[in-house]
C-alpha cells in the first residue's frame, strides 16, 4: 500500500517523528491531499496507547484508556459502542480537540501520515486541522455559526489554509455545495443556517470538512439527528465523496446497520477500551466478544418475529473513575467465569491478524469456542 | 382491570357513537392544524397541516404502530387520541365516547384510562419531585389510593417496571436514561390505564437499553391487556412490537397493514423508499442493497403538494412517466388486493407490488447474527439446575417471573450498579473453571 513516496524511511521507522521542517512547510502549503501523494507512514493514522482522561471533582475518569488502532489510507474504520464508552472522545483526541481543562491526553501516540500530532505546537496542529482533517459532528445546527453565512464558513478554511484569491475561494466554496448537493450553490452563498433543513445542514458541515482535500474525515454521529431517508442521502453523500477523494473515514457510530453499510474494518468499544476489531464481514459473521454478541442481539430487525423478547444485555456500563482491573464488561456478561473478574483478558488473534478480541472466554483455551 | 374501569362520565353530556366493540380507539377524519401567526396583529398567515385527514382505528388489546419521518404528524396523533391536542376537525372517540364532548370533569375521569409515555426521559420527569412523588401524582389526581396504600401502591409499581422500590426517595438525576424511561412507564401504569400512547419511547436511549424498555413494554402488554400506540420512527423496532403498522407522510397515513404483510410486499412507494434506507445489520445484505434516495427533503405541511403528496419526491411516479392523475387526485387509502387489512394510498399500488425496490435485499432470509450457539449451548450446559434466566427462556414469559418480586428479569438494570451482590447471584449460576 506504501507507494514511493519522498520519505520511505519514516514508513520503515514509524516511530515518534518529530515535525521537520520540511513537514512543517508541507502542513503549510501542501494542498491536494488525495491518494499516492504524501504517504509517509504505513498507515494514515496511527493511534498507539491512546488514554484520554478526564480530571474531575468526583475522581478522574479513564474516557479511553490504553487504545490502539489504525486507519489505512482511503480506508473507513467504523467506532462502535453504546454512549460513555470513549469513541467520540478518542475522535477528539485524535483531533486535539479535548475540552483541558478538565480533560488531558496522559498517555500514548498518534501518527497522523507519520507525524506525532501530540507533540505538534498548537499552531502547527491548527494547520493541519480542517486541513488535513476534516470534522463532521452529529449536530449540524448546533455546530454551525448561526450568525454567519455558510459561504463564510465554508470560506474561512479554505482562505486559512489554501491561501486562494476571494474570487478563486468562491469559486471552490460553490463547487463544494454544488459536490454535495445544494440546489442553486451560487444562490445560497449568502444564506444563514437557519435557511437551511437538518439534511442541507449536515451536507453544508461536509462541504466544510471537504474544503481543504483532507485526507481524515471524522465522523462523529454524521447522522443520528437525521431522518432515515435523509441519513440514506447523507452517508451515501460520504461514501462517495470519500471514494472519489480517497479519503479515509473514521466513522464513529452507535448504528450497527451504518457500520455494516459504511466500513471495511470496525472497532468494538466498551467502557474506555476497544474490545474487539475485525473486517466488517468478520465482525457481523463471527463475533468474538459477549459484548459484540448482546449488541447484535439487542436489535430489533426488519425480520423479526412479533413479540419475540430480545435478549438484552442487562445491566449498565461501569463507572470510569475506578475501573475494575479485571475484564470491564464481566459484571455484565453471563458466560464470566472467575478469571474474567480477576485479570483482563489482552487484545488476542481470533483466527487472523485481521480480528482481535479482549475475552478470556472465546480464547483458544477458553471455554466458549 | 378492563372489566372493572369506570364507563363514560356521567356529567358533560359525553356523546356516545356506534362503534364497532372491537375498537377501543377510533379517529374519524381528524385533521389538526396550527395557525401561524405573524406581523404586529399576530394576524393568521397560514397553517401548519400537522395532521390532515386520518381515519384509524386502534382495536382492543392490539399494538398500533405509527412511523414516519419528523414533521409527518405521528406524534401529533399521539397526543390527539388521548386529548393532548385539540383537533381541527373531526372526531377521536375512546370506546365509543367522543373525547371532545366530554368538559374538563369528564376528560379527568376519561385520561385514567389512557395515558402516555414520553419520548424524553430527561424532559418528562420533574427534576424536583422524588420518585415516590411523580408516581404518587396521579393515584392522588384520581384518588385511587392513600396514606399506606399509597405506599404500598407506588413500591408495587416500581417492582413491576423492575426497579427497586427502595429508590422511592431519589430523584431523577439519580438514575439513568433506561431508569428514568421505567419511572415513566410507571407513572402511566399508576391509574390502571387500558390505552398507552408510547411517544417515541426509547429513541434517546443506548441500544442495549433499549432492548430492555422494549422487553418492559411487551411484557406489560401481555400481563395487563394493555393497547398501545406506539409511535417511533424507527422501523425495525416498530415491527417489532406492532400488530399493524401505519405509515405517515406529511400528515397522511399513506400505508396501514400488518407488518409482516406491509415489510414484505408495501403497497406504497414511500414505504418500500423508507425500507430501502434502513440500514441493516448485515454487511451482506448492506452491499445487496440499492438505495431509493429520495430526492430533497419532507415538502413543508403548510403547503403540501397537490394531489398525492409523495409526488414530489416519488421515484415510482418518475418510473411510469409523471401520471397526470398524481398530481391532481389525492389517493384515498385503499385494499392492497390479497391480504386482509392492508391498505396503501397509491393510485399504483400494483405497480409499486410489481418491484422489489426496498424489499430486494431482504429477500433472502437474513440470519441473525449475534450469540453464536456454542456459547448458548455453554450456558445451558452451566445453567442446568439454576433458576431460570428469563432472557435466554425465550417467549416463555410466566406471569409468576415478575411476580416474584425483587427478582423481575427487568429489575438487573437497577441493581447491578447499586448493589454488587445481584451480580454475584447471576455469576453463582457459572460453573469455575
Amino acid at each position: 500500500m506504501v507507494s514511493a513516496g519522498e520519505d520511505v524511511s519514516a514508513a520503515e521507522a514509524p516511530t515518534i517523528v518529530e515535525l521537520s521542517p520540511e513537514d512543517a512547510e508541507r502542513a503549510r502549503t501542501e494542498t491536494k491531499a488525495s491518494s499516492g501523494i504524501g504517504r509517509k507512514a504505513e498507515h494514515l493514522l496511527d493511534v498507539r496507547g491512546l488514554s484520554t482522561h478526564f480530571f474531575t471533582p468526583d475522581g478522574t475518569v479513564q474516557a479511553v484508556d490504553d487504545v490502539s488502532f489504525t486507519v489505512g489510507y482511503g480506508e473507513t474504520l467504523g467506532l462502535v459502542g453504546e454512549s460513555g464508552c470513549g469513541k467520540s472522545v478518542t475522535a477528539l483526541s485524535v483531533a486535539r480537540l479535548v475540552p483541558d481543562p478538565p480533560g488531558k491526553i496522559v498517555a500514548g501516540s498518534i501518527l497522523f501520515d507519520g507525524i506525532d500530532i501530540l507533540k505538534l505546537s498548537g499552531d502547527d496542529m491548527r494547520k493541519l486541522r480542517g486541513k488535513e482533517i476534516g470534522f463532521i459532528f452529529q449536530d449540524p445546527l448546533t455546530s454551525l455559526n448561526p450568525t454567519l453565512t455558510i459561504g463564510y464558513q465554508i470560506g474561512e478554511a479554505i482562505r486559512e489554509h489554501m491561501g486562494l484569491s476571494s474570487k478563486a475561494a468562491k469559486e471552490r466554496i460553490t463547487e463544494l455545495l454544488a459536490k454535495v448537493g445544494i440546489p442553486r450553490p451560487a444562490d445560497r452563498l449568502n444564506d444563514y443556517p437557519f435557511q437551511f433543513s437538518g439534511g442541507m445542514r449536515q451536507r453544508v458541515m461536509i462541504a466544510i470538512a471537504l474544503s481543504c482535500d483532507p485526507k481524515l474525515i471524522l465522523a462523529d454521529e454524521p447522522t443520528t439527528a437525521l431522518d432515515v431517508t435523509i441519513q440514506a442521502q447523507i452517508l451515501e453523500l460520504i461514501q462517495r465523496l470519500s471514494d472519489e477523494f480517497s479519503t479515509a473515514v473514521l466513522m464513529i457510530t452507535h448504528d450497527l446497520g451504518i457500520a455494516a453499510g459504511m466500513c471495511d474494518r470496525v472497532n468494538v468499544m466498551y467502557a474506555g477500551r476497544i474490545v474487539e476489531t475485525a473486517t466488517v464481514d468478520e465482525l457481523f459473521e463471527n463475533p468474538q466478544m459477549p459484548y459484540a454478541w448482546g449488541l447484535l442481539d439487542s436489535l430489533p430487525r426488519i425480520d423479526d418475529v412479533r413479540g419475540d423478547r430480545l435478549r438484552t444485555i442487562e445491566g449498565l456500563p461501569p463507572l470510569l473513575i475506578r475501573p475494575p482491573d479485571a475484564c470491564r464488561f464481566a459484571p455484565r456478561c453471563v458466560y464470566a467465569h472467575d478469571i474474567c473478574r480477576e485479570d483482563e483478558p489482552e487484545l488476542k488473534e481470533r483466527g487472523g491478524p485481521e480480528h482481535v478480541a479482549r475475552c478470556w472466554a472465546t480464547e483458544a483455551e477458553g471455554w466458549i469456542r | 382491570m378492563t372489566a372493572t374501569a369506570p364507563t363514560a362520565p356521567a356529567a358533560g353530556g359525553p356523546v356516545r357513537r356506534e362503534h364497532d366493540p372491537a375498537n377501543l380507539v377510533e379517529v374519524d377524519d381528524l385533521k389538526v392544524h396550527f395557525p401561524i401567526r405573524a406581523g404586529i396583529f399576530k394576524t393568521v398567515q397560514g397553517t401548519v397541516k400537522a395532521v390532515d385527514g386520518v381515519t384509524v382505528q386502534v382495536r382492543r388489546g392490539e399494538t398500533l404502530g405509527l412511523v414516519g419521518e419528523s414533521g409527518c404528524g405521528k406524534s401529533t396523533i399521539g397526543r390527539a387520541m388521548i386529548r393532548l391536542r385539540e383537533a381541527t376537525s373531526g372526531s377521536v372517540s375512546f370506546d365509543g365516547v367522543d373525547l371532545h364532548s366530554l368538559d374538563n370533569n369528564g376528560l379527568r375521569k376519561m385520561r385514567r384510562r389512557m395515558q402516555i409515555i414520553f419520548q424524553d426521559p430527561y424532559g418528562s420527569l420533574d427534576p424536583r419531585m422524588t420518585v415516590s412523588a411523580i408516581i404518587s401524582e396521579p393515584i392522588e389526581t384520581h384518588d385511587l389510593a392513600r396514606g399506606a396504600d399509597k405506599t404500598a401502591r407506588v413500591a408495587e409499581l416500581l417492582r413491576l417496571v423492575g426497579l427497586d422500590p427502595n429508590y422511592v426517595r431519589r430523584y431523577p438525576h439519580e438514575f439513568s436514561g433506561g431508569q428514568r424511561q421505567r419511572i415513566g412507564v410507571a407513572r402511566a401504569l399508576a391509574v390502571e390505564p387500558e390505552f398507552i400512547v408510547c411517544d417515541e419511547p426509547i429513541s434517546a436511549l443506548d441500544v442495549s437499553i433499549q432492548a430492555q424498555v422494549l422487553n418492559l413494554l411487551t411484557d406489560l402488554r401481555t400481563r395487563l391487556g394493555l393497547t398501545y400506540l406506539f409511535v417511533a420512527h424507527d422501523l425495525s423496532v416498530v415491527k417489532h412490537i406492532s400488530d399493524r403498522v401505519a405509515v405517515m407522510y406529511l400528515g397522511k397515513i399513506v400505508e396501514i397493514g400488518p407488518p409482516d404483510v406491509l415489510y414484505s410486499m408495501p403497497g406504497h412507494p414511500y414505504t418500500r423508499a423508507l425500507l430501502s434506507a434502513v440500514p441493516v445489520p448485515d454487511p451482506v445484505a448492506e452491499r445487496r442493497r440499492r438505495r431509493v434516495i429520495l430526492k430533497g427533503d419532507v415538502p413543508s405541511p403548510v403547503n403540501p403538494p397537490s394531489g398525492c403528496r409523495f409526488h414530489t419526491r416519488c421515484w415510482l411516479y418518475e418510473r411510469l412517466g409523471q401520471p397526470e392523475n398524481c398530481r391532481t387526485v389525492d389517493p384515498e387509502l385503499t385494499p392492497v388486493v390479497g391480504v386482509e387489512d392492508h391498505l396503501a394510498a397509491c393510485h399504483y399500488w400494483d405497480e409499486a407490488l410489481k418491484t422489489d425496490v426496498g424489499t430486494a435485499h431482504m429477500s433472502e432470509k437474513l440470519v441473525r447474527r449475534g450469540t453464536p450457539a456454542a456459547a448458548l449451548a455453554s450456558l445451558a450446559a452451566t445453567n442446568g439446575n439454576a433458576p431460570a434466566e428469563p432472557v435466554l427462556e425465550g417467549p416463555a414469559f410466566a406471569d409468576e417471573t415478575v411476580e416474584s418480586e425483587g427478582d423481575a428479569p427487568t429489575a438487573n438494570d437497577a441493581f447491578s450498579v447499586e448493589d454488587p451482590a445481584s451480580t454475584d447471584t447471576r455469576t453463582d449460576r457459572v460453573d469455575p473453571f
